[in-house]
This record gives C-alpha cells, structure tokens and sequence, in this order.
C-alpha cells in the first residue's frame, strides 16, 4: 500500500476560549485572531514539515483547499504544490484541492495543474474536490442548488482541455469557450490520476466509480465511520460489476507515534482536544447550504444520525478520541498493527496520514514525522502487495533528466572591481 | 387540496398548480417557507378562483434548465398562457413577491393587480436582509415570526422542523418528520437559485415596468426583510401603495391573515371592475 502524508495547514495559536467566545472556526472566524508574523512562522514550518515527510520515504504528500478559516488556511494549494516541487524529486504531489467548481474558466485548474506536472517531472496527483458548503457556498458564493452540476460540467471540460490535442469549443452550461487550447499540457499521458475527496456524498461514489477515479474519503469521524462509508462505495463498485481494487480508495487517519503509550498521550493530548474541540468549531448555520447535498443524501444521513439533530457534539477528550477511533495513538507497533487493520477492513490502497495535528508544534510535529515515516511507513508496504495501483503518478524518471538541487552561486563582489 | 401538473417549456417539464374556490381568478406566488395551504389562502378561496403553482426548480427535470429568475419569469408565462389567464391579479410573498414583480415587470399588461407580502428582490449592504441560508431552525423560526412560540408558527412547517430537532431524527416522532425536513431542504434548495448568495437579481433595473395597481403589503416587525424595504417598491413601481400590518414578522400571513387579505382588498377589488 502507500502511505502520504497529508497536512491541513492549520493557525496553530487560537486563543483557549475560542469555542466558548466566537461562534465559528470557518467563514466568520475574526480576522484579529490571524497575526502574520505568525502565519509566516507556520507557512514554512507546514513546508518543511512536508519536505521531510517526502525525504523520509513517504510515498507522497498531500496539500488541500479551504477558504476563510483557521481550520486550514490554505486557499490555494496549487502555491504550496509549486514550492515542493521544487524541493522533493521522488515523492507524488498529492494536490487534493482545486474546488474545480469555483474556477471561471475551469481551465485554469488545467493550466496550473498542468504546470505542477510538468515542473515535478509527472509526480502530480489531480484532486478534485466538490468542497465544503462553507468553502464553496458561504465563502465563494456559488450556488448551492448549482455546485454538483457545475462541478461535473468542470470535470468534463478540464480531462478535455488535457486530452484533446485539436483547439476545441466547449458550449456549456456555466461555460462558453470558443477556443480552448491549453499549454502547458500535462506530463503524464493521458492525464495525471485523479482523486476525489468526499465527505460521504453517496452520489460521488458512483460517479468515481464509473469515471475511473480514486474516491479518498476525508473525514475525521475515525475508521469506524469510515468503515460505514467505505462499504458503501464497495457495496456500489459491487453493484457495478466494478473490480473491487483498494487502489481505487483513500482515507484519512490522524496519527500520533511515540515511544510509550503515556509518552503519546502527554505529548500529544492537548493538541488532539485543540483539533477536535477548535478547529471543528463551525456554527451548524454553515454546515449545509440548502441545495448542498442531494435529497437522497439528506434522507440517508438523517436517518444515520444519533443523538439530538443539530446539536453541538459534545467536547471531546483524548481517551474519547482514542476509544472511538478518531486517532490511532501508541508505540510503532501498535499503530502499524492498528493501520494494517484499518488498510485492510476498509480495503483501501491509500492511507494518508494527518502527522500534524492541531496545535502540534514545528518540532513535536517533525518527531512524529520521522517515527511515522521511519518505523511505521517500512512495515504496511506489503499490505494489498497483490494489487496493482492505477491511480498513482507515472513519475516520468525515464524522459527527464534527474537534476541536482540547483544551488545559486553568487560571484562575491571584489573591492575596488 | 387538489392539485394539477401543467406542462411548460414546451412540454419539457411541469408545475405542480393547486387551485381552491371559484370566482375571478387571482394568481398567488409562495414564499421561501413552500407552499402551504392557510387560513389566508381559505379567506381569499371564499370569493376567488385562487392559482397557486408551486415553485419548480429543485430534483425534477426543471433542475437541468432553471437557473436564473428570468428562466422562472418565462416558465411562468408559459403556465399562465396554459391556463389561458390574462388581465389577472397577482399576489407573492417574500420570494413569491419578488416573482410576481419580475413577471408584471416583463409583461406589465397581463396583470390587472400586483399585491406583495414582504417581498424580496433588493438588497442593502447597510441594512441587510436576515441570512436564512445560514443559520439553525431554532433561529429561523425566532427571525420569521414575531412570537415563535405562539399558534402561528406552531401552523408552520418551521415547527415540524423544531419537533424534529427536539425529539432526534432517530426517535419515532423524529423519523416521520424526516419528510419535512426534505421538504424544507427541496424549498429552500429552490429558493437559493434565485436569492443565493443574496436576493438583488437586479429587479431595480425593471422594476418601473410595472403598470397595474400595485400594493405593498409589511409586518411592522419583519425580521427578515427589514420594513425599510418597502420604500424600495414605493419608489420602484408608478402609484404603489404600501400597508403596514401589526404584530406581524416575514411570516405575515400566518400571523394576520385577516389584516393581509383586508390590506390588498382594495387593489384586488379595483382589478374586478
């Protein structure tokens, strides 16, 4: 199987009574609470924490889309995909946004990505989100009753725009083009894999299934809702006569390794209840425009609800977290024998792992990088050995030249020259 | 009450049209809350043939072609050209009313009355109208009227959608009242493609067209579209009048259906003659 590690970015230093005091992490969050200077600290900390993921052996590293929040902030994964392509040679480049929707022209999401692929040698993974309703509806504005279609219409004219060779005209709904002729077209032939993050959208299930993408359900409910979801799309991929290959499905785990058990949870509780308990502090007003979801979607997750409908869940503690499964806490034992479990019972390929989590600090955050990376990673690789992955870059290391890190040397400037 | 498809669009698709009652025929227009039958629409069915059509646009083949307002400006011609009704008053509520001045803006002779109930269709930075998109049941139904507690909210769907908040959609009173929640997410879905992100489609633009006898009907405490927006019909259409009702929010003909149906028996009464 293969292992990336993901990382949401997220403002590591909201204050302690932020889920008591303001109503909402995303698209109301106070502006007062972001400080550059800060920013700039973690934009780069998230940079390298990356870097070193991928010169650890992570088999790829995954950036992502979010709009107006602290949750995640970064907008615009495609400039965080730039810096690391320049600065990884072996890893995937696992960009699971462009909220492809959002874009008009959708092109430019063709354009760019074509760019990464090129400039990475072939390494780029397409992610192509819906998004969140706060990121899309209440953030961008796009209309909730017009999202699903107008992102279909933009899936289809960007696969175009990468694989037709002749200047085409596209007479869309959402988009008229008389000449669309993209450069750079993408390295990889006939396009880079593309994988589509989902929230449980039971609609997206068959359209991956039947397009030929990787569904990679991102959700921090832990593996025992996982496990829910991933049935369905199995149980969906079944009633298509589609081959069940684990390739075709990702999940997201949050990870925390260290040397003991009470090791784990002294270093790392706090900044799992910060997760948990602030950076999904979203009012429930923004959780779900009306036209969002589907009816059928509305209906089945209704009726899987517990509990009081539109209620806050309660705060959560580290023993909650680690009993319900939305952590795989331990030794690097025990969370390979958890993650091998998980790889196999939800039967996916792909496991990305959120290695920085909350208000994990730069150097705690490299600490469970390189335990992940060096004593859990090695041992899950044999895991659906058996199975080939369609859905993994070409990495195009027989068309280019594989180039040292280029080091600018500046001529030092003679007196009196 | 009974109910009838009429096809528009060349046949592409249908609305769904209740009608109740006989006399001269006056077309309503819902709001966001759907289509419900009241005691105001019953009051009004005593001596009108009333034509209430229900909003298309949500989960059905009109989904593929209705996106803008002047998509369900045409499809509504199209159903008035259907039942062959001409020289006909119409009545709208909240984004009803923001559909029936586009339509008597596009084509001013076809009505011979224009009444609107807390319409929507402008919007000021400075004084905005209250996010319905955005917020929990429990505040929409404390912004849409004036007592949410009180009889009239109890009538709507607002509160089947609080009992299901209440009691948990796993319970067996929250189950059943799953549908009305679709319901409420199918009406609200349809409304957002005409008021999403937020409800000026540039009716300023038009809003001068409109010739018949126009009256502007408001609750003193609408929460949802501030009284102040009166003037904005009050300047826009030629000779309007406006009608203030008491103790009334956007919810007004639930909460007064007396007071409403007495506030536009002028304009309808000049249209008969």
């Amino acid at each position: 199987m293969k292992l990336e590690m993901f990382h949401l970015h997220p403002y590591r230093d909201l204050p302690d009574d932020f889920d008591e005091k303001y109503r909402s992490v995303w698209v109301d969050v106070p502006s007062h609470l972001f400080d550059p200077v800060k920013a700039h600290q973690m934009y780069n900390d998230t940079l390298d924490e990356l870097e070193y993921a991928a010169a650890l052996g992570f088999d790829g590293i995954c950036v992502n889309e979010h709009h107006q929040n602290a949750y995640g902030y970064m907008p615009s994964p495609n400039i965080m995909a730039a810096s690391l392509a320049r600065r990884t040679a072996n890893t995937a480049l696992i960009v699971m946004g462009n909220s492809i929707a959002l874009y008009n022209p959708p092109i430019r999401v063709a354009e760019e990505m074509a760019m990464l692929d090129c400039i990475s040698g072939g390494r780029l993974v397409a992610g192509f989100p819906t998004g969140t309703s706060m990121d899309t509806n209440y953030a961008y504005g796009t209309n909730p009753a017009q999202l699903r279609e107008k992102y279909y219409e933009a899936s289809d004219l960007i696969i175009r725009a990468w694989t037709d060779p002749d200047v085409f005209a596209w007479d869309g709904r959402f988009n008229q083009l008389r000449y669309v002729n993209i450069w750079p077209r993408p390295m990889q032939q006939p396009h880079p894999p593309i994988w589509v993050p989902g929230a449980g959208s039971i609609e997206t299930w068959e359209w991956c299934l039947r397009k030929e993408f990787n569904y990679a359900y991102l959700s921090y409910s832990g593996f025992k809702r996982g496990k829910q979801v991933l049935d369905g799309f199995w149980k969906k991929a079944d009633e298509m006569g589609i081959e069940k290959n684990p390739y075709q499905a990702g999940f997201l785990q949050l990870v925390m390794v260290g040397e003991s058990e009470s090791e784990v949870e002294e270093k790392y509780g706090a900044h799992a209840e910060y997760f948990f308990n602030k950076m999904l502090h979203v009012y429930p007003g923004f959780g779900d425009a009306p036209g969002y979801r589907t009816l059928d979607t509305i209906r089945a997750g209704l009726l899987a609800q517990t509990g009081r409908f539109g209620d806050r869940p309660p705060r959560s503690t580290w023993k909650d977290l680690v009993e319900n499964g939305n952590i795989v806490a331990g030794t690097p034992d025990q969370v390979v024998e958890q993650l091998e479990q998980v790889s196999r019972d939800l039967h996916v390929g792909h496991l990305m792992l959120l290695c920085q989590i909350g208000s994990m600090p730069h150097d705690l955050t490299m600490e469970n990088i390189r335990l992940t990376a060096t004593k859990v990673v090695p041992n899950l690789r044999h895991v659906h050995a058996e199975w080939e992955d369609r859905w993994w870059p070409s990495f195009h290391s027989d068309r280019i030249e594989q180039r040292p890190m280029f080091q600018p040397h500046v001529p030092v400037q003679q007196a009196g020259a | 009450m009974p109910s009838t498809q009429a096809p528009v669009a060349a046949g592409r698709y249908e609305i769904e049209v209740v009608e109740e009652g006989s006399g001269p025929p006056v077309l309503f227009l819902h709001g966001i809350s759907g289509l419900q039958w009241s005691p105001f629409l019953d009051a009004l069915a005593k001596d009108h043939r009333v034509v209430a059509p229900r909003h298309p646009g949500f989960g059905d083949k009109s989904q593929e072609e209705l996106d803008t307002v002047h998509d369900l400006v045409y499809a509504y011609l199209d159903l008035l050209d259907a039942l062959d009704l001409r020289g006909v008053p119409v009545l709208g509520h909240s984004l009803g009313g923001m559909i029936a001045a586009e339509l008597a803006a596009t084509q001013p002779e076809r009505f011979s009355a224009v009444g609107l109930f807390a319409p929507m269709g402008f919007f000021h930075v400075d004084e905005p109208t209250f996010d319905f998109f955005a917020c929990t049941p429990r505040e929409m139904a404390a912004a849409f009227f004036v007592d949410p507690a009180g009889p009239a909210a109890q009538s709507s769907g607002e509160a089947g959608l609080m009992r299901m908040v209440q009691a948990g959609a796993k319970s067996e009173e929250g189950s059943a009242l799953v549908e009305t929640y679709v319901e409420r997410a199918k009406t609200l879905a349809t409304a957002a493609k005409y008021l999403w992100p937020l409800p000026n489609r540039g009716l300023w633009k038009r809003i001068h067209r409109i010739t018949a006898p126009a009256t502007v009907v408001w609750g003193k405490q609408d929460r949802v579209v501030p009284p102040a927006y009166a003037q904005d019909f009050l300047d826009g259409i030629p000779g309007a009048q406006v009608q203030w009702v008491e103790d009334a929010s956007h919810e007004l003909l639930l909460e007064q259906p007396d007071a409403c149906l007495a506030a536009v028996s002028g304009v309808l009464g000049a249209a008969s003659r």
